[in-house]
């Protein structure tokens, strides 16, 4: 089924095009909003990504990897848009002004968790998050992974453990800053 | 401290939350953009790249074409030799054209191109020597950047430019005293090793950076770029 929208896509069918775009969006902006963090940009990145697959899927000798393909081409955009940073990528997250009285301790908690991982999932560079998202969200393996980057498996290893590092650092940074606040308070 | 289990656990539920579905705004662009450019069959297609196949990669069909381009021209030339000898001599049988061979020969390989430039850290007023050698042919100039008050980069990193894919900017992180660097790329343009001296200490500073010049246009994405330490 996919096999064959690649193929009509390829030789220029239109409405093939569009039943691929149809298919493909859906996961292809959830990479992209992963890595970016920012819907608008999230959006751009997915329309670069919607006209390079136009352009270019006749290079594509098998239609088979279309799919690997198709997230090489969202996170090179991604990338792209993460550096370009045409808006300021500020996600506010809103409670309600009794969260913490009406939320169990261990809501509370995972909030909290979950804030932190974002504050530190944002430091990262966004060649960093792309292979976070590759690998915690899609699943993909480091042999996937470098297909669908077209490095060496040994680069992506070497991504992925400095990403992870990263990523603790900065962690462990934000909890040492709320340790001093908390006893400076 | 988070402990490497916690933390994949973490990552895995932050980034399993957010949408999954895409907004129409960039189907319909999409769509509308392929309406407004219709794709006429290429003839050159054959030519050009497999889109998933690495860059530089020897199968690639570019260089096949070439190569059977070269042995025709080298057939062509052969045979007209050979009709133009003196009739009184034997006739020699055509010399036999060896299939095109995948493998580089060795007359077209460039040799290595060293390069040599100087950065400057005006925090520290420290200059760093920096030499590079380029056996892929395709380096045609490096240029010291300066230092920028940027988040630091994760040991090292190249990217294009946007504006000219020729030109690819390198950083890597800063580390105190002017220990001289030397830059490698190898003959496929595809790995990039830059070596210091082990950074014992450090005075503090923004991550160095230059820009290099290429003859075409350089995915940055694609290259295995590494910073080695070697001991002091």
């Amino acid at each position: 089924m996919l096999r064959e929208l690649v193929e009509r896509a390829a030789s220029g069918d239109q409405e093939a095009f569009a039943s691929l775009v149809q298919v493909s969006s859906g996961r292809l902006y959830a990479v992209a909003y992963r890595i970016l963090r920012d819907p608008y940009l999230a959006e751009d990145a997915l329309q670069q990504t919607l006209i390079t697959i136009w352009n270019e899927l006749p290079r594509l000798r098998d239609p088979d990897r279309f799919e690997a393909w198709s997230y090489r081409v969202i996170v090179r955009a991604s990338t792209a848009e993460a550096k370009r940073g045409k808006r300021a990528a500020t996600t506010l997250r809103l409670l309600p002004d009794d969260a913490d009285a009406a939320a169990g301790p261990d809501e509370v908690g995972a909030v909290a968790e979950r804030d932190r991982i974002d504050r530190g999932f944002k430091r990262l560079t966004a060649d960093q998050r792309a292979v976070l998202v590759m690998h915690h969200y899609l699943g993909l393996t480091p042999v996937d992974m470098a297909e669908v980057l077209g490095i060496p498996v040994g680069t992506v290893g070497s991504r992925l453990h400095y990403a992870a590092r990263a990523l603790r650092s900065a962690l462990e940074a934000d909890e040492r800053a709320t340790s001093t606040e908390e006893r400076s308070a | 401290m988070t402990g490497s289990n916690d933390l994949d656990r973490m990552l895995a539920s932050y980034l399993d939350e957010g949408p999954r579905r895409s907004p129409e705004r960039p189907m319909d662009a999409a769509i509308a953009f392929a309406a407004a450019h219709p794709r006429r069959r290429d003839p050159l297609l054959f030519l050009k790249s497999d889109v998933m196949g690495r860059r530089g990669s020897l199968f690639g069909p570019q260089l096949v074409w070439a190569a059977l381009l070269v042995a025709l021209t080298l057939g062509a030339v052969a045979a007209v030799a050979i009709g133009t000898r003196p009739s009184q001599e034997p006739v020699v049988p055509p010399s036999v054209v060896e299939s095109p061979s995948l493998s580089p020969s060795p007359s077209v390989v460039p040799g290595p191109t060293e390069f040599s430039i100087e950065l400057f850290d005006p925090n520290n007023e420290i200059t760093w020597p920096v030499t590079l050698t380029d056996a892929s042919g395709t380096l045609v100039t490096a240029e010291p950047e300066t230092q920028q008050d940027v988040p630091p980069v994760d040991r090292i990193q190249a990217t294009t430019d946007q504006a000219d894919p020729t030109r690819v900017e390198l950083v890597w992180t800063f580390c105190g005293g002017p220990s001289p660097h030397h830059l490698t790329i190898d003959a496929t343009g595809q790995v990039w090793r830059l070596e210091r001296q082990q950074c014992l200490d450090t005075l503090g500073g923004a991550d160095q950076r230059m820009t290099l010049v290429f003859s075409g246009p350089v995915d940055a994405s694609t290259l295995d770029v590494q910073l080695v330490e070697t001991p002091g």
